[in-house]
């Protein structure tokens, strides 16, 4: 499957995949939030919530701002 | 803090949300020279909110030194949701915000025009009112527009941050009459200038409207020393806000001496 991460393609062998496995193989530790189809996914559903072909993950962290 | 600004404000703390601050100025965390200047200036404000945000990351273990600077700090972090344009955004947003900030604190900022990056009234409303019954503390970044100020009050909100002038103007207070006439007709609700402060004058004038706060950070950010501007601010806001509490004289279109007329000497007696 094809997904869009912050912006850039991203190739998978299987058909969907957890959120979680996601961040995992992308090497993400702590201190960001997941957005899934513009839709916030809370931290303590990354098991059981699905990636599937096209969908558009946002992977955001603290930055400067005013 | 200075034993003679402790002495200013022992008595004039500042109920914000809930949270009690000595300070009465909120600073923005971006356009510093370096993270060192950054730390330096806020530190030197004196100010215990600041504002951070949200961007993408990509992955890998490189940690945070930005983020970890400002958890050093000990202040109270006020998320922004800076560069969304509908609610929807500033909505998710706001959720991603408070889980990796760890605050129900959000300042709701959501632009309607990309030249003076006027927020959408039509859409902060509505970001608004989802975010109240979410459980968030909403500090809408607002126009200085009277009736919004209600609907966002009827939202659910109990702190407003109306304009002063378009975000990194500096132009200062453009439209005070606006300003006023919001706090007469809100005396109970939290009031902080946000945004187009570009001078320390500019946050006396603010301060001296009866505003509760200030938040800035381009005026310091770029000023020419960070750290000397941030420590200008500080007693600006201390200023403003003495002055507003002692009561100014009223104003007079005729001039009235100041110094006794009686036992005025001979050169009028001619």
């Amino acid at each position: 499957m094809t997904i869009s991460v912050n912006g850039e393609k991203k190739v998978f062998e299987k058909e969907q995949i957890s959120v979680r496995e996601l961040l995992d193989t992308l090497q993400y530790k702590e201190g960001f939030a997941v957005a899934l189809n513009t839709t916030f996914i809370l931290n303590t559903t990354y098991e059981t919530t699905m990636i599937k072909e096209g969908d558009v993950l946002d992977i955001l962290a603290p930055v400067q701002g005013g | 803090m200075s034993h003679t600004d402790m002495i200013d404000t022992q008595n004039d703390k500042w109920i914000l949300e809930g949270k009690e601050f000595d300070s009465r100025m909120m600073i923005g965390s971006a356009l510093y020279p370096s993270p060192k200047v950054m730390k330096e200036a806020i530190e030197a404000s004196g100010a215990q909110i600041v504002t951070v945000s949200l961007r993408r990351q990509s992955g890998g273990d490189k940690g945070n030194p930005f983020w970890d600077i400002i958890k050093s700090l000990g202040v109270q972090v006020l998320p922004n949701t800076a560069g969304c344009h509908t609610a929807q955004e500033a909505i998710t947003t706001a959720m991603m915000a408070r889980e990796v900030f760890g605050t129900n604190w959000i300042k709701v900022e959501v632009i309607g025009n990309q030249y003076n990056l006027q927020p959408d009234p039509f859409e902060l409303v509505e970001a608004a009112k989802v975010l109240v019954k979410e459980g968030f503390r909403v500090l809408p970044y607002t126009t200085d527009d009277l009736v919004l100020a209600q609907k966002l009050v009827d939202a659910g909100c109990t702190t407003l941050m109306p304009w002063g002038s378009p975000i990194g103007s500096g132009r200062g207070l453009m439209n005070p009459y606006n300003l006023k006439a919001i706090r007469k007709q809100f005396p109970d609700l939290q009031l902080i200038v946000d945004a187009g402060i570009g001078k320390p004058s500019h946050a006396i004038q603010a301060m001296e409207l009866g505003y509760d706060g200030i938040l800035l950070n381009s005026a310091v950010a770029l000023a020419h020393d960070p750290v000397q501007m941030a420590r200008a601010f500080r007693h600006a806001l201390t200023a403003g806000r003495l002055g507003y509490k002692a009561g100014a004289m009223q104003e007079r279109d005729m001039a009235s001496p100041s110094t006794p007329t009686i036992g005025t000497p001979f050169w009028h007696q001619a």
